[in-house]
């Protein structure tokens, strides 16, 4: 897996567990279940640390993507992006090194 | 309305359900918090559960920043929702000896219970299925009896019997 995109799906984890945990439901939920979840500050300190590894520009679309969409990262399996379900190019197969795109909702991909 | 409690132990499966016999650690040695997540998370990747170990182990060193998933009485669940995942995941792992994990109570873990899920979770199984645990374990008999467990089917037939 190419290293950028697997610190980005690193952040996309992150991200949408600082999501999670900052909805006040889901953070009773937890809390009621034993878990301590207030410590969110501590994530964010985490989400600033992990995003400074990732290319500046590869950043700038990824947070676009967030915004617009759930995910800016989608599977590709069988060159179809699980993103928008759209077929992708068939170079795409095989070249698991390179950052990929999907060609129609520009989501990043990575191969499974 | 329910309380807000009893709604989360609704629609659940059985714990059992999901532990299989590859997903079981006997015997975990680990030197530590970071130490243990790595070890479940590689004895799960070369269970071809996950697809990349690095990020797994981020993700619940992240969800560690949030607060300890250690919850006293020797028990830890650590947890996560990860992209590279596609199904619900529950590793059990033991440590007779007991593994400084930062738990609420000091004491070291001596019963892991690694759960791990997509971030789509269309039949929502992950919280209530964090609430059963917590559950299930919360009886001295049975953290007793499962440390005691002497196999897989042992182990699993505690936790059957506790659930009913």
């Amino acid at each position: 897996m190419n290293p950028q995109i697997e610190t980005l799906i690193m952040l996309q984890d992150l991200d949408l567990m600082i999501r999670e945990v900052s909805d006040q439901k889901t953070a009773s939920k937890m809390s009621a279940i034993g878990f301590e979840v207030d410590k969110i500050d501590n994530l964010q300190r985490a989400r600033e640390e992990l995003a400074r590894k990732v290319d500046k520009e590869l950043l700038g679309s990824y947070d676009r993507l967030m915004k617009r969409y759930d995910r800016a990262i989608a599977p590709l399996r069988d060159s179809v992006c699980l993103g928008c379900f759209l077929k992708q190019p068939t170079r795409y197969s095989g070249s698991q090194d390179a950052v990929r795109t999907c060609g129609h909702c520009k989501r990043f991909l990575y191969f499974i | 309305m329910l309380p807000a409690k009893a709604s989360l132990f609704m629609n659940n499966k059985d714990l059992i359900s999901y532990l299989h016999p590859d997903l079981y650690i006997p015997e975990l040695k680990a030197r530590g918090k970071n130490d243990a997540i790595k070890k479940m998370v590689t004895h799960l990747a070369k269970s071809d559960r996950v697809r990349n170990e690095r990020i797994v182990i981020e993700t619940l060193k992240s969800r560690e920043q949030l607060g300890s998933t250690g919850i006293g009485k020797g028990i830890a669940i650590p947890h996560g929702r990860t992209t590279v995942t596609r199904e619900l995941i529950v590793l059990f792992a033991r440590s007779t000896k007991g593994i400084a994990f930062d738990a609420s109570d000091g004491e070291p873990v001596h019963l892991f219970f690694m759960v791990l899920a997509p971030h789509v979770d269309k039949e929502n199984q992950y919280l209530p299925l964090l609430g059963r645990i917590v559950e299930v374990t919360r009886s001295a008999t049975v953290r007793k009896q499962l440390l005691q467990a002497p196999d897989f089917e042992a182990m699993t037939a505690v936790l059957a019997k506790a659930e009913k």
